[in-house]
């Protein structure tokens, strides 16, 4: 390698040896090669900057907050256009002749229509309702519904015919999928542990079930993908089934777990050799048509003999109303839409960051064009693909989706720093990594209380905003577009997301 | 004298807070509507003129077989544009001008009504529910009150009492009477924002503010209810058709599965239900769960579906009042905002607060139940 493929780093580390007590955990948790214990002068050593990825694991286990992470104070010669994200590009592409791969979400600094949404509140026409003292109800069903109820009268008795299979969520918040492989057994673990305590459900993504892990099944989603990993008549005894198609930081794109990953327990669980690169195929191979995947959803009933709701996901990509509305004729008794904000444990970048459309525009096109077709009704509308905070949540349930699905959110409750290295396997935090040693680093009953705690305040947030909004059942504030405003500069956002801008009375010219 | 604009729909939507007074005489004998007057006149402290009405049953029994288009108009041609329109779809067995006194008012709307016959049969109440919309949507200058059979309603824009002196409800006769007046907080005085708010043979009268209205508007949309009303009133006469007539739910069990999706029980009382009820209770609420009506409201609902019935409602935490009562010989059945209304034409001491999102329903020719009665009492459910 010559002087010329040096790329400046991105960050620089500092030590304070004067406040430093040697204890050495800094290199201990630096997993990217960055700090070293030098035995001979006894104290760390900043070995390689270049290697940094900003995760903070040395920053936080240093007991004496010795530590410093900066930009690094070689400047790039300003330029509106050509800037060090491009030229950083460019050089390692120039430099390795590969597709860029990363992790987590697209993290282009696009505008988040979630930033320029407000919510409506209760003023003397309406009693707001006290969330602390008076019940205000979020429990969820995920399933089909259908669109009145049967019954058979017999003499005096009246029966009612069974309903579709549904799934009872105690807040309309789910965990979206991850596979054992993309985050490690201890945070998969945890996740499970978490979804289990509160009564919600965890997405098994494509990678199977562990042994260890089929008590957690009445809080799963197994995920049938394009690489059908770890498919088997025990592994569809779920809660849920879910068929992916498209993921929001890839749509279009099958998943990918790299060599690096694939250590013996992700070998074991997914039925492939150590350290072979999973990749799925970007189409299910079986589904090149509509019809196709309402075979596929007619097998699954039919596997589980109509005990398990089978959903389909999809990434939101520009005519995703339409194909959402064929989701719904093809039988699918929940519908997920992933945004293009989702998160991903590898992708290519130029996919992630480019590829589908914001999950705000998505969910509110998909609601209007449901209900103008007259099957809204029909369909349990899951959307994800970036919800950082309970306000997101809100805002997505208000726009139309009846459960919220999360997942870098609760990676970022175990530990995760979003420093985007997921595809390495270095994970420092031990999350995103198929490195058992690693893995240890993720403290199961500390993970998963954590994760609890932020789905139980997430629901105490949306208690809380119900109240205030007269609303005591979340059912009623699904797609309930009156209640939002738009405070953003364009008009033709506000209309997409059907949402009124801020300042115009309730039902102005109606729907 | 005919004015215009008695019709027109205002852009914006009223909240209301208002006055609910209403009897049922059980043994289906006819009396005034000078009664149901008084009841409205002591609770003027509720309204503020702006908006009143009547809900009448049992109006035209040598007509009963047909259905009753009662429109206010704005003028002659907009009458004739609506019988244009319906003469393709109805024979038109009778119409008439409703006789309106002059005085009350400087100026009012014509009211006519026709009394029509479906040209379809087999689908009678679906057209009636379509011409009702169309006319509320497209026709110019023209609003049907009402289109139930044996009924009609009459309302305006004024006070309880001058809307009983134009309309002379003292010379109205009904086995069943609902009567509203509002106090909206904010001003568009139109005539066809008053209460009751009908669709076929059902009238809803309404204290309250529907905050579910968005998600209400679309579910009746996927069913084909247009809500151009601008009242969140207006869902709920639509809620309750599509659960007690369009769903084709059995007849017994129809009105307590409408009011159950309407306020239905809280999860944590489901819970505690036996297994049968539970199921029911789970399945109704999950179904029609873009049905359920939030925010506070207590309503009385009156229909001739599939028999003359008259239901008071509330929200589940009951936000505002509503109180009932049987006359002492058990011929009347009231329901009301304040008890003093009731008490002014009766001062029966047989008289009860209908529990929070529990409904009260009184039936023609059959005893009230006091108190909660369970859902579904009396039946054997599975």
């Amino acid at each position: 390698m010559k002087a010329q493929d040096n790329i400046i780093p991105r960050f620089k580390v500092d030590i304070d040896l004067d406040e430093c007590s040697k204890c050495g955990r800094c290199a201990v948790n630096c997993t990217f090669g960055v700090i070293e214990f030098d035995g001979e002068v006894n104290k760390p050593v900043v070995v390689d900057d270049s290697s940094c990825v900003a995760c903070q694991r040395c920053a936080v286990f240093c007991p004496k907050n010795a530590i410093s992470i900066k930009d690094y104070p070689v400047t790039y010669a300003p330029h509106g256009n050509w800037t060090p994200w491009h030229l950083r590009g460019i050089n390692e592409q120039a430099k390795t002749g590969s597709v860029l791969l990363s992790g987590m979400g697209n993290d282009r600094n696009q505008p988040v229509i979630f930033d320029q949404l407000v919510w409506d509140a209760c003023q003397v026409t309406n009693p707001s309702i006290d969330a602390l003292r008076e019940p205000v109800e979020t429990r969820t069903f995920l399933g089909r519904k259908p669109d009145k109820l049967s019954f058979n009268e017999e003499g005096e008795g009246i029966s009612l015919k069974d309903v579709f299979p549904n799934v009872m969520l105690p807040a309309p918040l789910i965990v979206g999928h991850m596979s054992l492989g993309s985050i490690s057994y201890n945070a998969y673990t945890s996740i499970l542990r978490a979804v289990s305590e509160v009564g919600t459900l965890f997405g098994t993504g494509e990678g199977g079930l562990h042994q260890d892990h089929v008590v957690f099944r009445g809080n799963t989603i197994s995920e049938v993908a394009s690489g059908r990993f770890g498919v088997s008549p025990d592994y569809l005894d779920a809660a849920a089934i879910e068929i992916k198609i498209g993921q929001g930081a890839k749509p279009g794109h099958g998943g990918q777990l790299p060599g690096e990953k694939v250590k013996e327990l992700i070998s074991d669980t997914r039925g492939i050799p150590l350290g072979t690169d999973a990749l799925s195929p970007n189409p299910q191979h079986d589904i090149y048509s509509i019809e196709d995947l309402k075979t596929l959803i007619a097998a699954l009933h039919e596997a589980t003999e109509y005990r398990v709701p089978v959903g389909v996901k999809i990434a939101a990509v520009n005519n995703v109303a339409p194909i959402a509305s064929g989701i719904v004729r093809a039988e699918a008794d929940f519908l997920t839409i992933d945004g293009f904000r989702g998160g991903t444990g590898a992708a290519p970048r130029v996919v992630r960051d480019n590829t589908g459309i914001p999950v705000e525009l998505a969910v509110a096109s998909v609601d209007q064009h449901l209900r103008d077709e007259g099957i809204r009704h029909k369909v349990t509308l899951v959307a994800g693909g970036s919800l950082r905070s309970s306000s997101d949540l809100i805002k997505i349930i208000a726009l139309g989706a009846d459960v919220g699905m999360i997942a870098t959110s609760a990676l970022i409750a175990m530990g995760c720093r979003v420093c985007q290295q997921c595809a390495t396997g270095k994970c420092a935090w031990g999350i995103a990594t198929g490195n058992p040693g690693l893995g240890r680093r993720v403290d199961m009953e500390w993970a998963s209380r954590r994760v609890v705690n932020l789905l139980r305040s997430w629901t105490a947030d949306l208690d809380e905003v119900l109240g205030i909004m007269g609303i005591d059942a979340v059912e009623s504030f699904v797609g309930n577009r009156d209640r939002l405003r738009y405070v953003g500069p364009n008009p033709d956002e506000a209309r997409i997301l059907g949402v009124k801008h801020a300042g115009s009375r309730i039902d102005l010219g109606g729907e | 004298m005919i004015n215009k604009g008695f019709t027109k729909l205002p852009k914006m939507r009223d909240f209301s807070a208002c006055a609910i007074g209403s009897m049922f005489n059980l043994e289906g004998k006819r009396i005034s509507g000078k009664k149901t007057a008084e009841m409205m006149s002591v609770m003027k402290e509720r309204e503020n003129g702006l908006g009143a009405g009547y809900a009448a049953y049992g109006l035209f029994p040598k007509l009963r077989e047909y259905y009753c288009l009662q429109l206010i108009l704005d003028d002659f041609e907009a009458k004739e544009r609506v019988e244009e329109f319906i003469k393709d779809y109805t024979d038109i067995v009778k119409e008439e001008k409703v006789p309106v006194k002059k005085d009350v008012f400087r100026e009012y709307p014509l009211v006519w009504r026709f009394f029509v016959e479906p040209l379809d049969r087999q689908n009678s109440d679906d057209v009636m529910k379509e011409i009702m919309m169309h006319i509320n949507c497209s026709i110019r200058g023209a609003f049907c009150l009402s289109g139930g059979k044996d009924m009609a309603v009459f309302k305006g824009n004024g006070w309880a009492t001058q809307i009983a002196e134009f309309y002379q409800i003292g010379g109205v006769k009904a086995y069943m009477w609902s009567a509203h007046s509002r106090f909206p907080t904010n001003t568009p005085g139109w005539w066809g924002g008053a209460h009751p708010f009908s669709i076929l043979g059902h009238a809803v009268v309404h204290n309250g503010e529907i905050t579910s209205y968005g998600t209400n508007v679309s579910y009746l949309k996927e069913f084909g209810y247009e809500c151009r009303l601008f009242t969140d009133t207006e869902v709920l006469a639509y809620l309750f058709d599509l659960m007690v007539r369009k769903s084709g739910y059995p007849s017994k069990i129809a009105h307590e599965i409408a009011c159950m999706a309407l306020a239905p029980p809280y999860w944590r009382d489901i819970d505690s239900m036996s297994p049968q009820l539970k199921k029911w209770a789970t399945a109704i609420r999950i179904t029609h769960r873009r049905g359920m009506a939030n925010g506070p409201f207590s309503i009385v609902i009156t229909t001739d579906y599939p028999k003359p019935m008259m239901i008071g409602h509330s929200d589940r935490k009951k936000l505002r009042p509503l109180i009932a009562a049987v006359s002492d010989n058990e011929s009347t059945f009231y329901l009301s905002s304040e008890l003093n209304a009731i008490h002014t034409i009766d001062d029966t001491k047989d008289f009860w607060q209908p529990d929070p999102g529990k409904p009260v329903i009184a039936t023609l020719g059959e005893p009230v139940v006091r108190g909660t009665r369970k859902p579904f009492d009396g039946l054997h459910i599975a």
